[in-house]
């Protein structure tokens, strides 16, 4: 038997004090004799060789003693070590990431991994319990400690290789979180190590065990793929082409750069061993629908042989300002060629609008939508006007936030502000002497952005951060919508669609469709685990992004992390892992109950 | 006389029983009982060598003719004997059920009862820490009613003082042994009616009866030593309560003494409970091995035996009575 908390033995301390309380609160009965001379003589002997017997003879102590021990064992959590290697909780990390795609021979890693596993699994006895972990760009719990064989092997079976890269280190996180430590649950990764090692996997030491797929392979990827418009040139862009040779070999990869469905051009890049190649191309014209850059090479992971962006929006995004007149603001918001600007002096239906700017106008009770509000109250928002204050300097701002990113706002002066309030839910973006300046709010559907003062009545657009906190407003109201980038993310990472309705599809490369509710705009698709050109398709909107894997870690296939190796030289251990944990403190808990239920019939028979 | 001390049959019992010594003592009258004293009776007893100051007309000049030696022919006397009753009347003796103090007093009684009814002198002194009021020793059984009348108003309080009320006594005794051979008349009050001899009552020989239950932490030694020292044929009858031999307690007590409210905490189970038996057991064998080392005599009653048993059977093995 083993105690896996000891240091819950010391709640036997609290026995003397048990005794110690029942020798001092002992009720006497007062009895008169006629002298005290023989039993002073019965007493001396008595006083030191039966006064703890004594103690110990009262039923009430005997029974708080025995209920004392027996709590503290339970709470010492006694268990015992039966050698049963069969039955025993394990976490399996099955690893989905894009590498495990590597075909070998007939087959992929996956698939290669999904026989290793289905052979270890059984090798357990019927009653080990499996917690299932899908390891890819986030770790995903795919079952929980289960003894169901049948459930378990058809969950493993439905597990793919997916385009995202790995991360390895989340995933062996997870399950250690969810494994129980006490009861050293083991883990278990099925991959093919091609990721780097992290050190908690050493740390975790003996109870890891790896199920490894797969050998050593090269392989040629296209490892960045990115589009960029020049700043003083209309039409104008630049391409960038990473080309990396992930392989012990050189290599010949011929590549070929196809926009909106045209060849654009085709190159052939030699590569060293190990070698990354960067390759830069201008391109002009007007932005087309997708761009696609594929290298013609034989490998066994062709997921990254291609990648994908998409290079212009479908229709730009839509601003309606509200103001009496403010040049700075009109000239700031009519400087993305993809935005368009609508002016209005009062309330229209802006519903169709990406942002509506309320510039000193008081607008309407606000439901949903983007609404930057210039010293103007809104009804319904966290910001309640109390009164006007005169030189408000600005104290601080919240530099984390997307829209006070890269711009400085130390040197500007305010005349006068609207002194206001915050409630609950508005977050103070710039904090003023004595009052904010900028709050922003979010809640469903509705995000608003309120600025405490007029930009006419500061030196605010004289300055360099204005044009930049413009920008990152309209950003932050619809990501992506004013940058001539193009569209694309990483494979596993969420991209920010916004969507005009309550609904929208998304068509995938696999071309199958999927609906979504979104609850909230811009809405994050997560869903984005093949390499592909994406399209949500709603009401009045169409928009398209790219999902790339360009990771040059996963692209590498080459196991690079060997289980051995990771962990510490320790000196071996009296290993008991193939032993398994059975606790029974509820015994101890049970009669500690049973002996508590004695004491109080005790207690009340007296 | 005091009816609930005695009823008339115990005191008809005790008409016929008759109280001798064991030792023989002077007295101050002529009575039954042989002494050591060489007196003036026609019973040779001895003969011992001449010392100064004794009387010429005892040396036996046949003897120095023939011998060259001086001895003094020894006779007997036959005198009268004095009972003196000691009784502990310390709050102790107020213990238990019937209280010891009643129990102690009709043994008094009863003893005193036989002892005038035989013509001996009786006396009785109360002591609890030191001596008490005394009852001068008188030999007529008229005697009887004041000694009654006496033992009915004695009351128990005090701690007790044994060695301190016994050595006192002696003291007095010897005293007046002193004070009476200068003024034989001289002595304390006189109770009742009748020749009294007043103080001569402690200075007389005599068996002196000590009643007590000897429950005292300074011990008895030292008082009976000092009683013998004044060569005292000396009785020791201890009465105890039941209670105290066999207590009949269990669970958690606070003891009180009864004499100076001394608390001690105590929890009464059956170990402790061997250990009091055993040290009462220790307690009355150190008394029964002093009392036979020093020739005394030693009864050991509790307040359940019949005072009557006591007297007519106790007694009678104890060969003070015939």
């Amino acid at each position: 038997m083993i105690l896996q908390s000891p240091l819950a033995l010391l709640l036997l301390l609290l026995i003397p004090v048990l005794i110690l309380l029942h020798a001092i609160r002992t009720r006497r009965r007062d009895a008169t004799v006629s002298s005290l001379l023989l039993w002073q003589q019965a007493l001396k002997e008595t006083g030191r060789r039966f006064h703890l017997k004594r103690i110990l003879r009262n039923l009430s102590l005997l029974l708080q003693i025995a209920a004392t021990v027996l709590l503290a064992t339970a709470l010492a959590q006694p268990a015992v070590l039966r050698d049963n290697p069969e039955q025993r909780n394990l976490v399996l990390i099955v690893d989905t990431s894009a590498s495990m795609k590597s075909r070998e021979g007939s087959r992929t890693r996956m698939e290669a991994a999904k026989g290793i596993i289905l052979q270890a699994l059984g090798e357990l006895g019927e009653g080990s319990r499996v917690l299932l972990i899908e390891s890819r760009a986030r770790p995903v719990l795919r079952s929980p400690f289960t003894s169901d064989r049948r459930a378990l092997r058809e969950r493993i079976m439905n597990l793919e290789a997916t385009d995202e890269p790995g991360s390895m280190r989340d995933a062996f996180l997870m399950a250690l979180s969810l494994a129980e430590a006490e009861r050293r649950d083991e883990v278990w990764i099925a991959t093919d190590g091609a990721f780097d090692p992290f050190e908690e996997i050493a740390l975790a030491g003996r109870d890891v065990r790896l199920l490894e797929t797969g050998g050593a392979g090269g392989n040629v990827a296209v490892t960045r793929f990115q589009f960029r418009s020049l700043p003083v040139r209309s039409r104008e862009y630049e391409i960038l082409v990473e080309v990396s040779n992930l392989s012990e070999d050189p290599t010949e990869a011929p590549l070929r750069l196809t926009i909106d469905g045209r060849p654009y051009l085709e190159d052939s890049v030699s590569l060293a061993p190990m070698e990354d190649r960067i390759l830069i191309y201008p391109y002009r014209g007007l932005l087309a629908e997708t761009a696609v850059a594929e290298l013609d090479v034989r490998d066994p992971l062709p997921t990254d042989d291609r990648a994908y962006a998409v290079l212009s929006a479908s229709r730009g995004i839509r601003i309606l300002l509200l103001s009496p007149g403010n040049p700075f603001l009109e000239a700031a918001l009519s400087v993305y060629p993809n935005a368009r600007v609508d002016r209005a002096l009062a309330d229209r239906d802006y519903g169709d609008y990406d942002l509506v700017v309320f510039d000193r106008i008081r607008p309407p009770p606000l439901v949903s939508g983007n609404y930057l509000l210039v010293a103007a109250g809104a009804g319904g928002l966290p910001v309640r006007e109390i009164g006007v204050l005169e030189n408000p300097s600005i104290v601080s701002w919240d530099r984390s936030h997307p829209v006070l990113q890269s711009l400085t706002l130390t040197d500007v002066e305010i005349r006068s502000a609207v002194e206001v309030d915050v409630e609950e839910g508005g977050q103070i973006l710039i904090q003023g002497r004595g009052s904010p300046l900028m709050i922003a709010h979010e809640s469903g559907r509705l995000r608003t952005l309120y600025l405490a003062f007029d930009p006419l009545q500061s030196d605010l657009p004289l300055k360099t951060a204005f044009p930049v906190l413009i920008g990152n407003i309209v950003q932050w109201f619809a990501p992506g919508g004013i940058t001539s980038a193009a569209r694309q993310v990483q494979a596993g990472s969420p991209y920010a669609v916004n969507p005009r309705g309550f609904k929208f599809d998304v068509r995938r490369p696999d071309g199958t469709t999927e609906t979504v509710a979104p609850p909230s705009s811009p809405y994050l698709y997560e869903n984005t685990d093949t390499v592909g050109i994406y399209t949500a398709v709603g009401s009045e909107m169409e928009e398209s992004f790219a999902v790339n894997l360009v990771d040059r870690k996963e692209s590498d296939i080459r196991p690079r992390f060997q289980i051995e190796a990771a962990r510490p030289a320790e000196a071996p251990e009296e290993t008991d892992t193939a032993k398994s944990r059975r606790p029974f403190a509820f015994v101890f808990l049970l009669l500690c109950l049973a002996i508590l239920l004695a004491e109080g019939v005790h207690w009340l028979r007296r | 006389m005091d009816e609930k001390l005695f009823d008339a049959q115990f005191l008809r019992k005790l008409e016929y029983l008759k109280i001798v010594s064991r030792r023989l003592h002077r007295g101050e009258r002529r009575g039954d009982h042989e002494t050591y004293r060489r007196g003036t009776s026609l019973e040779f007893a001895d003969y011992r060598s001449y010392q100064s100051g004794d009387d010429f007309r005892y040396i036996d000049w046949n003897i120095y003719s023939r011998l060259d030696r001086l001895l003094v022919k020894l006779f007997t006397a036959e005198e009268d004997l004095t009972l003196q009753i000691l009784l502990d009347t310390s709050r102790s003796m107020s213990f238990g059920n019937p209280p010891k103090s009643d129990y102690a007093r009709r043994i008094a009684a009863a003893l005193g009862y036989i002892a005038l009814a035989n013509l001996d002198r009786v006396g009785v002194v109360t002591f609890n820490s030191d001596l008490g009021d005394q009852l001068p020793a008188h030999r007529s059984r008229r005697h009887i009613f004041a000694l009654f009348d006496y033992l009915s108003r004695v009351r128990c309080e005090g701690e007790t003082g044994f060695n301190r009320s016994l050595a006192s006594f002696s003291l007095r005794a010897g005293r007046g042994g002193r004070e009476r051979a200068a003024a034989p008349a001289a002595g304390g009050p006189t109770v009742g009616p009748g020749g009294a001899s007043t103080g001569a009552a402690a200075g007389a020989p005599a068996v002196v009866v000590v009643i007590s239950d000897l429950l005292d932490e300074n011990g008895f030694e030292e008082g009976l030593k000092a009683l013998l020292y004044r060569s005292k044929d000396v009785v020791l009858i201890q009465v105890l309560d039941v209670d105290e031999i066999d207590p009949r307690l269990g669970g958690a007590y606070r003891l009180i003494d009864s004499e100076n409210g001394a608390v001690k905490r105590v929890t009464v189970d059956s170990a402790i409970l061997e250990i009091y038996r055993r040290k009462v057991d220790d307690f009355f064998r150190g008394i029964e091995d002093f009392c036979l080392t020093h020739g005394i005599e030693y009864l050991r009653t509790n307040n359940q035996v019949p005072v009557e048993d006591l007297v007519l059977k106790y007694l009678r093995q104890g060969m003070h009575l015939h």
